[in-house]
């Protein structure tokens, strides 16, 4: 099996660019990575278009609203 | 303020989004309950579906040309009423002229979808309901706690004030880029304040005395580009910054800094919501973060998560994040945040930008 680093580089720009990720890192779920995805808000088509696994990782999905700059 | 487009964003997402169809018909018309697997040649996808690759070379091609035209706020590639590829063009409103109906043969069909405004959200007092028995966005006596509100002197804003940090000897206050040094906007030599001015009284004036240092250093983001840090110094003095946070919070930070582990416990002190506790839900994060002047792309960024609600809200930029133990390592700068996420750069890529070192224990 392929490091989930570079499972990551191979497929962070193909699920940054589906509509409404915001995100995409490492994680890590019940001691095992996975890819943790950031996304705006949960949606049909982002239930469609996400994978449950990429070469054989989890894919994790959090829904954190559209990520900003924090000033006040 | 300068309206974003992020052009380059929103011609990438039409690109996937038909990519991703045509790889996920296929893959539904095969196994439609089998666990969807993205394998590297699905990603691709598109060889049997329309050709794409014909528009995608269109919207490269007359992207600039189009954008300059008034009333157009994005190009993309998408699908026409047939199914055929085409060239989207979003616009403004309906009535945008005087735009062809073909680019090199590839069918144009109109979006109107208004302008894309980026705007930060200006949110009321602190309540978050973070520990900490100071309010961080009072004037504090001078040297002045990490973890309060500052800002720069040209703008009604306010950030955090990271930490102490030392170099050659001087000491600095360690922020954002986007506290103190306006998101690229700044001179060198502009003042830093605390409170910031959105928390002056009144609102947005600036009482005399209320400089503790002046912007020295800041690494510029990049709106075309990747970006690890949102990162800026000011010059200051050990009389007007002390290097702890005020009662209540963490205290001094270790000056030894640790990397972000997934699952490690860890805290901040900050403007809007005080001291917080959270933990790492993901490391090595790219992560697409809308500031007022633009979207810019981060990569190997810090995911935190609240034990209790919101790590963070707006305001609490610039704030240090530290391991949650009484070394008090410095983990990561925090910087932006959604709903239920908060956003770091790792600490160490902070520190060698600028060359600086965390004035800790």
């Amino acid at each position: 099996m392929p490091s989930i680093t570079d499972v990551l580089k191979r497929h962070t720009d193909s699920l940054m660019s589906i509509p409404g990720v915001v995100g995409v890192g490492r994680g890590e779920k019940d001691g095992a990575p996975t890819i943790y995805v950031m996304v705006e808000r949960m949606t049909d088509s982002l239930r469609r278009s996400l994978p449950d696994s990429i070469e054989g990782y989890a894919v994790d999905v959090t829904v954190t609203g559209e990520i900003k700059a924090q000033p006040e | 303020m300068p309206r974003s487009r992020s052009s380059a964003e929103v011609t990438l997402r039409f690109a996937l989004v038909l990519a991703l169809a045509v790889a996920a018909g296929c893959n539904d018309s095969t196994s439609p309950s089998a666990p969807r697997e993205l394998t590297p040649s699905l990603a691709r996808g598109g060889q049997q579906g329309p050709d794409l690759h014909a528009a995608m070379a269109a919207r490269a091609k007359y992207e600039a040309r189009m954008m300059a035209r008034r009333g157009v706020e994005g190009i993309g590639v998408g699908l026409a009423e047939d199914g055929t590829p085409a060239v989207v063009i979003m616009t403004s409103n309906g009535a945008v002229g005087g735009l062809p109906p073909t680019l090199d043969g590839i069918p144009v069909k109109l979006m109107p979808t208004g302008p894309f405004s980026a705007i930060l959200p200006r949110k009321g007092k602190p309540g978050g309901g973070g520990g900490g028995s100071a309010d961080p966005t009072a004037t504090f006596a001078r040297p002045v706690p990490i973890g309060v509100s500052i800002g720069n002197e040209n703008e009604c804003a306010a950030g955090t004030l990271g930490a102490r940090v030392t170099k050659g000897g001087n000491v600095y206050i360690l922020s954002n880029n986007h506290v103190l040094a306006r998101q690229n906007a700044a001179s060198l030599g502009e003042d830093i304040l605390q409170p910031g001015r959105y928390d002056t009284s009144p609102q947005c004036s600036i009482p005399a005395n209320s400089s503790i240092g002046t912007l020295a250093q800041f690494v510029r983001i990049n709106f075309s580009g990747n970006n690890t840090v949102d990162a800026a110094i000011a010059s200051t003095t050990t009389s007007m910054v002390g290097s702890a946070t005020f009662t209540g919070g963490y205290g001094q930070p270790s000056s030894t800094t640790k990397g972000a582990t997934i699952g490690m416990l860890v805290q901040k002190c900050g403007r809007t919501t005080s001291c917080t506790h959270g933990s790492v839900a993901s490391i090595d994060a790219t992560v697409r973060v809308q500031y007022e002047t633009g979207v810019a792309t981060f990569v190997n960024q810090v995911v935190v998560t609240g034990k209790r609600g919101a790590f963070s809200k707006a305001g609490d930029s610039g704030s240090l994040i530290v391991t949650d133990d009484s070394n008090a390592n410095p983990v990561a700068l925090l910087f932006a945040g959604g709903q239920t996420s908060t956003i770091g750069n790792p600490i160490g890529a902070v520190l060698s930008a600028l060359g600086v070192t965390i004035d800790g224990k």
